[in-house]
This record gives structure tokens, sequence and C-alpha cells, in this order.
């Protein structure tokens, strides 16, 4: 990775950290999780579909050849082969984490190094289901980072993420279906009244989305903080969204984009968010 | 007649991709995406009817499509309204509407119009016609405009006043620009149509399953009726063919045969006339129908399962088989409403009946102690909300909870005191917790006055800021049950679920105060929207979701209530009967008739019911066996038994680390005698073992070593 571009990557991953709130024993949980993933990519032990929580599931990976490959949790642990295209080289480490809270999501990236200097950036939203309350993934997207596009280039994908702001503001949510990639999808909500809205099915997210902005349409949608990572296939953005609602409930979200390019167009196959607020 | 046009063939590939074409030979597919056709039988399933001041008959007199029409004598103020349910169509292309009406006198009126399902805007063939003796043709090519998710509902109203209307001949199907003027599609001889006898279609224990069939038009000698079976666990099984006569006009009914028909689950009859040829004569047309595990006899006070629902007879009578025990007012009737009950002041309407016949049915109620009348409140608004704001003076609210407590004492004695008072935009405007805390003061106050044997519920909270400051504004003191709502889509049962951290924190916020009272999911559901799942072969996935998923996430919905602690929950709701394809809370299709998530939780009530919670086993970490200790003679076990509620936490199979013990009885999510499971899945399966089997069932499942499984 050229050091210009790897340095803007560490900015741009530490002003994401800013927003990070956590309490040590997260920060330990997170990391221990993580060290894991870090084996399971570069030794496939422990296998990586062990890794992920059964509440759903969105695997995304990169070969750097233009393409990706997507899984969900079953498949990885079923099907050998969609499991190898998550491999890192031997010896690969993680150089850089960061990590932010959400209701009980957690969310961070981390930047893997291989021995020969090559890079990989991974995007993971985690929930504390694991045995002991230990966290597990529910969403991991690793691609190579050496070729990643300016945030100028990146631009189109952030727009796709910036709809949201606008149709919740409009309550326009069907003009979302669009954008939102149809298999595997995982939208996940962490919601200020303890809820944890999970979907796998985006025409239902879209469905129950549009319901909710109906009954509860917010007077204020504002995205800021927006940073995007994309190698023009696979794009992860960040960012916070106020977006006060009787329904969603109160309070900034935190969220996390993964967007797919099919066909020219960007698309949405996993979304994470949450309040901020804790209980 | 003879169809000198086509329908474009693309359009059967499109149809049957969505399960409206027969794919077998002899079927005659004559492009119409509407089941409706020849009006003679009736609606046929996922329609919606509404009207009143008619009837509907077969004509058996020759038509403008010979024997077969829908005769609909209207009285003084007659009317009806046609919802066809949801079609996927293709935008951009001409459609034709076609649809022979006639009436006499003259003068019935008709309109007819093509939605969009999401936004229910009108797009194409909005027209209107008056009826005259003569038989007419409404004759409409369009070029749809897109709907927001590609599908459309047609309505066709109708009205008229002591005149008979005569309708026929209804074709909605993708054509050239104009067809020709004398085109004709190719018309079916005849229409059927299929109903439930049991009220919502649903059966208790063995039963039998029967429907009635209605069959209109011009049949040849030897024409039959053939009926095919579907059921929620797979099976597809031919029913015998019902001879049909040649009158123009057969009424009949039939009953469910086979291996599959003793079953639990739901079933889907899917029947079509026939000729001798076996060449069809009618559209397929369906309903469905359910068999339900006998329920835990009623009334049964401690149940866990609770719905809201109209108090009429059928609705309950339905409600009742399926296991549900508590009725939430609410408003599927709002028959407690002080907004409802007592529109001018001293003006007290009563609903005795109604209360009186549920509670025949073995139902207990829990009323609602809420809203006020405009005139006493000041609301301006009109509609729905218009009775949903703060109460003006106290002691109005106090006349009216004596008066509603003391007159239903005895039938009622659980009262909810108001519905989802956090929301201060809609059901409790001008409210805040001080104002909700003195009317709940009140209202505990002279319900324990009238009626000491009253359980009150209340705070009803959704939003943690609720609970938290009707509890610091003095509230602890004047509720039993503490009540929450909650519509989650996610699929419960799992440790720690968004059901089981509500309960742990509400009784947390309560400790602060005293020793937590019991709580109380007074309202909620799998989701808002019409994703509940529908077991029509027509029904559109992108609208009504996954009937299994919504299976298993109902069930588990209830048993992460059970898991949790908490006394019962209350589903919302069935109260209401919209056109398929909907986006509503109502759990339920037109007719009404049922969506498989109730059988899965009649099911759940049959095991669990008058059973004990004892705790929860983990097999694996990503397994959940909740053990449950039945004392009662039930149809799977006498002398007490232990049921244990088995699934997967997630969505994946996850295997058993060891096997189930012999002498356990196994039952799937509908309740069927089924193989031992070597997995654990998203679906609940039952297992129910007595004595030394009990005890070897529970090692069985004790939690694993550390590191067996991730």
């Amino acid at each position: 990775m050229p050091r210009k571009s790897l340095v803007c990557l560490f900015v741009c991953l530490t002003c994401a950290g800013a927003w990070a709130q956590m309490f040590p024993e997260e920060r330990d949980g997170l990391n221990a999780l993580l060290d894991q993933v870090e084996r399971s990519l570069t030794t496939q032990t422990p296998p990586l579909w062990s890794l992920f929580s059964p509440l759903g599931s969105l695997a995304i990976a990169g070969n750097g050849e233009g393409s990706c490959t997507t899984a969900r949790r079953d498949e990885l642990r079923r099907n050998p082969g969609a499991a190898a295209a998550f491999a890192l080289p031997p010896g690969a480490r993680a150089t850089f984490r960061v990590f932010e809270t959400a209701r009980e999501l957690r969310m961070g990236q981390v930047i893997f190094e291989s021995p020969e200097k090559k890079h990989w950036l991974a995007t993971f939203a985690a929930l504390p289901d694991g045995p002991g309350d230990a966290y597990r993934l529910t969403a991991l997207c690793v691609f190579p980072a050496d070729q990643l596009l300016s945030a100028g280039a990146s631009q189109d994908a952030v727009s796709v993420v910036k709809e949201w702001e606008r149709v919740v503001r409009d309550g326009q949510m069907v003009e979302l279906r669009r954008h939102l990639y149809p298999e595997p999808f995982l939208g996940i909500l962490g919601k200020g009244g303890m809820e944890l809205f999970l979907y796998v099915d985006p025409e239902r997210y879209i469905t129950m989305a549009r319901y909710v902005v109906e009954v509860g349409r917010p007077e204020v949608s504002e995205m800021s903080g927006l940073h995007v990572c994309s190698n023009g296939v696979i794009a992860a953005v960040t960012g916070t969204w106020k977006a006060p609602n009787v329904v969603f409930g109160l309070g900034d979200y935190r969220f996390t984009a993964l967007l797919l390019k099919t066909d020219g167009a960007w698309k949405v196959a996993g979304l994470f968010m949450g309040t901020q607020t804790q209980y | 007649m003879q169809a000198r046009f086509r329908p474009l063939p693309v359009l059967f590939v499109i149809t049957a991709a969505f399960g409206m074409a027969q794919a077998q030979s002899g079927v005659l597919f004559n492009g119409n995406e509407l089941g409706l056709e020849r009006f003679g039988a009736g609606v046929p399933g996922g329609w919606l009817l509404d009207g009143n001041d008619f009837t509907w008959e077969a004509e058996t007199g020759p038509g403008r499509l010979g024997p077969g029409a829908g005769r609909i004598p209207f009285g003084g103020n007659g009317r009806i309204e046609l919802t066809s349910p949801a079609r996927r169509l293709e935008h951009g292309r001409p459609y034709t509407l076609l649809l022979w009406f006639r009436s006499e006198p003259a003068g019935a009126a008709l309109s007819v119009s093509l939605h969009d399902n999401e936004t229910r805007q009108s797009l194409a063939f909005e027209q209107t016609a008056t009826a005259t003796p003569e038989w007419q043709q409404l004759r409409i090519t369009r070029t749809l405009r897109e709907a927001v998710k590609g599908c459309y509902y047609l309505r066709l109203s109708a009205k008229g006043a002591n005149t008979t209307l005569w309708l026929d001949g209804l074709w909605l199907g993708a054509t050239e620009a104009e067809p020709p003027a004398d085109w004709q599609p190719a018309w079916h001889a005849a229409a059927v149509a299929v109903a439930p006898e049991a009220p919502w279609g649903v059966v208790a224990g063995n039963g039998p399953l029967c429907y009635r069939v209605r069959v209109a038009g011009a049949l040849a000698p030897g024409a039959r009726l053939e009926t095919r079976v579907i059921s929620t666990s797979g099976e597809s099984a031919g029913q015998p063919a019902l001879p049909l006569d040649t009158t123009g006009s057969w009424t009949g009914t039939a009953e469910i045969s086979g291996d599959s028909a003793n079953r639990f689950g739901m079933f889907r009859v899917e029947a079509t006339v026939v000729d001798p040829s076996g060449t069809t004569l009618s559209p397929m047309t369906e309903t469905l129908l359910a068999r339900a595990p006998e329920p835990f006899p009623a009334p049964f006070r401690d149940s866990y399962f609770g719905i809201h629902v109209k108090l009429t007879a059928p609705d309950l009578e339905a409600m009742a088989r399926l296991g549900y025990k508590w009725l939430r007012i609410h408003d599927a009737s709002g028959i407690t409403k002080w907004g409802l009950i007592e529109p001018e002041p001293g003006r007290w309407l009563w609903h005795d009946d109604e209360v009186a016949l549920a509670r025949e049915k073995g139902f207990f109620i829990l009323g609602m102690l809420d809203s006020a009348p405009p005139w006493e409140s000041g609301a301006q608004e009109e509609g729905y909300f218009s009775i949903y704001s703060v109460p003006k003076d106290p002691e109005n609210w106090r006349n009216y909870v004596r008066r509603v407590v003391a007159h239903y004492k005895g039938a009622i004695d659980d009262w909810e005191v108001w519905n989802e008072p956090w929301n201060p935009m809609g059901f409790f405007k001008g409210g805040n917790p001080q104002r909700y805390t003195e009317l709940l003061t009140i209202a505990f106050t002279e319900t324990k006055a009238i009626n000491p044997g009253a359980v009150l519920v209340g705070i009803d909270t959704w939003p943690p800021y609720w609970d938290a400051m009707t509890l610091a504004a003095g509230a602890y003191d004047y509720y039993d049950v503490l009540s929450f709502h909650r519509y989650d889509p996610g699929m419960h049962g799992y440790p720690n679920d968004p059901i089981d951290r509500i309960a742990k924190r509400l009784r947390k916020a309560q400790e602060k105060y005293g020793t937590p009272k019991p709580l109380l999911f007074s309202e909620g559901g799998p989701d808002v929207t019409v994703f509940h799942g529908s077991f029509f072969s027509f029904a559109e996935p992108a609208l009504t979701g996954d009937w299994s998923w919504c299976a298993d996430q109902y069930a588990r919905m209830y048993l992460s209530t059970i898991a949790s602690g908490v006394q019962r929950f209350f589903a919302y709701s069935v109260h209401n009967h919209t056109h398929h394809g909907h986006s509503t809370h109502m759990m339920v299709e037109p007719g009404p008739l049922l969506r498989p998530l109730h059988l899965t939780v009649a099911a759940l009530a049959h095991f669990v019911d008058g059973a004990d919670y004892v705790e929860r086993l983990q097999p694996a970490h990503d397994i959940s066996a909740h053990v449950f200790a039945q004392p009662h003679d039930r149809p799977y076990a006498t002398g007490g038994c232990t049921v244990v509620v088995l699934h997967a936490n997630g969505l994946d199979p996850e295997p058993l680390p060891r096997p189930v013990p012999e002498g356990v009885a196994c039952y799937d999510r509908w309740g069927n005698p089924n193989a031992p499971p070597t997995e654990a899945l998203r679906s609940p399966v039952y297992l129910v073992a007595a004595g030394d089997a009990a005890v070897a069932l529970t090692s069985a499942l004790a939690p694993a070593g550390p590191g067996s499984q991730p």
C-alpha cells in the first residue's frame, strides 16, 4: 500500500474510532474476538463459521480481481470452498483496530498486514451472544486494501447511503428498495427500547422501515462524519445518523453499511446501526 | 365464445412463476390474472368482500356468457365492494380489463379501479358505469404505471336501490395496446368457490375438516370437481372427484380425506371444475383450512396465550380452538373505552352480550380503562385518535372508572390503564408521566374499592424513559402487574433475547421502589406489517414474507415471553380483515381465514399451557431446551409429564450433542408425531417424557462440557 494511502486509511479509521465509548471489558471482549478472527483467517482454526452468531450473519470477501464471495454462517460451515475465500496469508497480523458501540451492536474495522506488506481491510459487526456473553460476528467484510479508491472516487457508494437520510426525511422509505442487495442481506438495528431488529430479508426490512417512518417520521434526518473505504467492488461506509423518532427511539445512531457493486450499481448488503444510548 | 385474439404468451411464463397457472395438460389458461371470472359461485379465496343489504346467487338462466353469472339483488341501500388479492403485474405494458354487467331495473352503479398495493393510489382502469337491463361490457385498455413493489389490486364496487345486478366475465390480462373491438378471451364455462365450514376454517383435535363447494355455469354431462389438498407439512394429495350436475348451480360439502387429513397444520384446498376429458371448465380456486391440536381446557386463568379479536361468535370460537385463553379489548372492539361508551354525558353504552359471549367461550378479558370522549377532553380532531386525549377533569375520569368497573364486575376483573400512554403524539395527547400516574392512582383506588379482587395492570411501557418516569412519579403502589408493548421482527427464544432483556430491565426498574411486580406483555407482535406469511398459492413473498419463517417466529415470541417469566402475551391482532397483500398488523386473511403462524402457537399452547416453566437447558451454546412440568392429563400424556420445547437459538441447524433417549415422544412444530430430532432447528419441536424417560431426556439435554461446541 502506498504510504500516503495507508496514512489516510489510519486517519480515517481513527476519526471513526473517536466515537467509540466503550467499557474496558467490552474492548477486551472485542479484542478476544478479533484475535480469533485473525487466527481463523490465517490458519483456518477455529473455523470461521464458529465465530459468527446464528442470529443473522453476513460474510463478504473481496478477491482483488473485481469480484467477491458472499456467504452466511451456515454456508461457511457446510461449504469449505466458501470458507476458503476468506483465507489470508499465513503470518498476516492485525496492525490496527478500531471499535465503536451502537446499542447491543459493536462495530469496527481492522487492517491486516501480511509479511509481504500486503494489506486487507476488515469491517465487522458483532453481538454479545456467544458463550459467557462473548462477542460473535454478525458481519465480516474483508477485502484487499492496497488499491483503495480515493474518498472522492468512492462518493457514488456514499451517495447510496445518503439516500437513507433523504428518504427518511421525505417519508419515502420504499425508494430504498432499489438499493438493497437481494441475498445475502442483513440489517440490524439496535433500538433504544432494547429491541434488536434483525432482518435477513430486504423486502421485510423495507416494509417495516416504511411503516416505522410513516407512524413516527423524524423531524430531523442528518448524516455526518461519513467515511468510506472502497476497492470499487466492495465499500464500507461508516458514520452517524441523527434521526430521532418515537418508534426508532431517541438519540444518534452509529452505523456501518457494507455495499456491493453489481451491474454498475452499489447495493447495500449489510446495514448495522444502533443508538449510543445505554440503559 | 371463441378467442380470436391471443393474450401475450409471455404472460403465461410470468404468471406460472407466481403459481397462478396450472402446469398439467388439459388446463385452460386464458390469460386472466384474476381468480374471479364468472361470478355465480361467489368470491374465491383471497378476495375481500364487503357490503350490505344484498344477496348473491347464481344465475342459472342464459346470460351473456351462458349460465353462471352472479345475480345480486340489492335492497333499498345495497352495496358491495370486492377487492382482489395483490397481484404482480408488469408495468409499462398494456393490460385490458373486461367486465359484463346489467341491472334490472336500470340504475345500479359500478366503479372499478386498479391500485398500487403499497400506496393504494389508483393507477389504472378508474371508471364508473351505470347498468341498464341490457348486458354491457366494460372494456378498458391501459398501459400500467409502475407500482412501488410491482403489485396491484383491483377494486370493484357496485351499489343500487331495489334493483338486481348481474355481473359476469371479469378479465384482466396483458394484451396488445388495443385488442380488436370484437375480441373476447376464451371464457371459462364455469366457476367454483370453496370455503371452510368451520369458523376461520379451524377445527381442534380430530374433528372433520370440511369445506363447502359452490359451482355455477354451463356444465357438460359428466363434469366433476377435482380437488387437491396441500399441507404445511409438505404433503400434497388428490381428493376423490365430486360428480356435478348440469343445473347450472351446484352446492355441496366435502371432507378432506387421506392420511394427511388427520395431521395438524394448515391445508390449502385447490379446486377446479373439469369435463369428462379432463379439460378445465373453471379457474382454479382455493381456500384454507386448519387443524389445531386439542387446546388446554378453558377457562384457564394462568394461560400464557392472549390475542386481540372481535367479540363475535365465529371469531371467538376460532380463537378458542387455537388455544388462546385471554382477550385484550383495546381497539378490537373498544367496549370499555370511555371515549366510545359515554358518547354524551350520562349516556352509557354497555356491551353485556358480547362480554357474556366471550366468557361463555371460556375467555378471560383484560378490559381497558382508557381514552376520553371528545366532549370531555375537548379534542377537536376526528377519527380514530379523537378519543385519545387526556381527560380534562380527573373527577370525570374517576366517575368513568367507577361506572365501568362496577358494571362489568365478575365478568371483567382485570383492567389495564390506558393504551400506550408513552406516546404523547398519538394515544395520550396532552399527557405526561405525572398525568398518567394521577390517572393510574385514581383507577387503582376506585377499582379496588369496587372490586377488591380485581387486578390492575399499569404503566404499559415501551421506551425506557416512560417506566422510569412514571415510577419516579409514584406509580409503583398503584398497579398489580406492569405491562409493556413490543413489536420485534427478530427470531426470539434465545437466552437474553430482547424480550428477556426488557423483562430484566423492568424488574430492575421496579426494585428501586419495592419488590418487582409481575410483568405482562400486553400488546405486540412479530411485525407491524403483512410479513406474517400466507399459505395461499398466489401469495407474493415480497408482500407477505415466508410463512414458514413467520410460523416459527410467532411461536418463539410466545415461548420467549414464558421463558422470561412474563405472565402472558397478547398478540396484535386479528380483528380486521383487509385485502390479501395489504401491509397491516392483522395476522389474518380475508374471509377470515388463518395464516400458518396461528397453528404453531396452537401447538405450543397444546403442549405448555397448564404447565410450569422449569428451566432452560442448553445442550450446546446455540441450542435451547425449555423444560416444562405438565401436571395435567393431556392427549399426549396422562399422570403428568415433562415437556421440552427444543429449538436452535438462531437461524441455522445445530447438531444435538447427544441423541434423544428412548421412550421420548417427539412432535413437530404443528404437534404431529415425529422422529426424534438429531439437530435443533429454527422450528420449535416438542419432546414429551415421563418417569425415567424424563430424567434421561433432561440428562441428554444438559449442558455439554466445555469445548464441545463453540
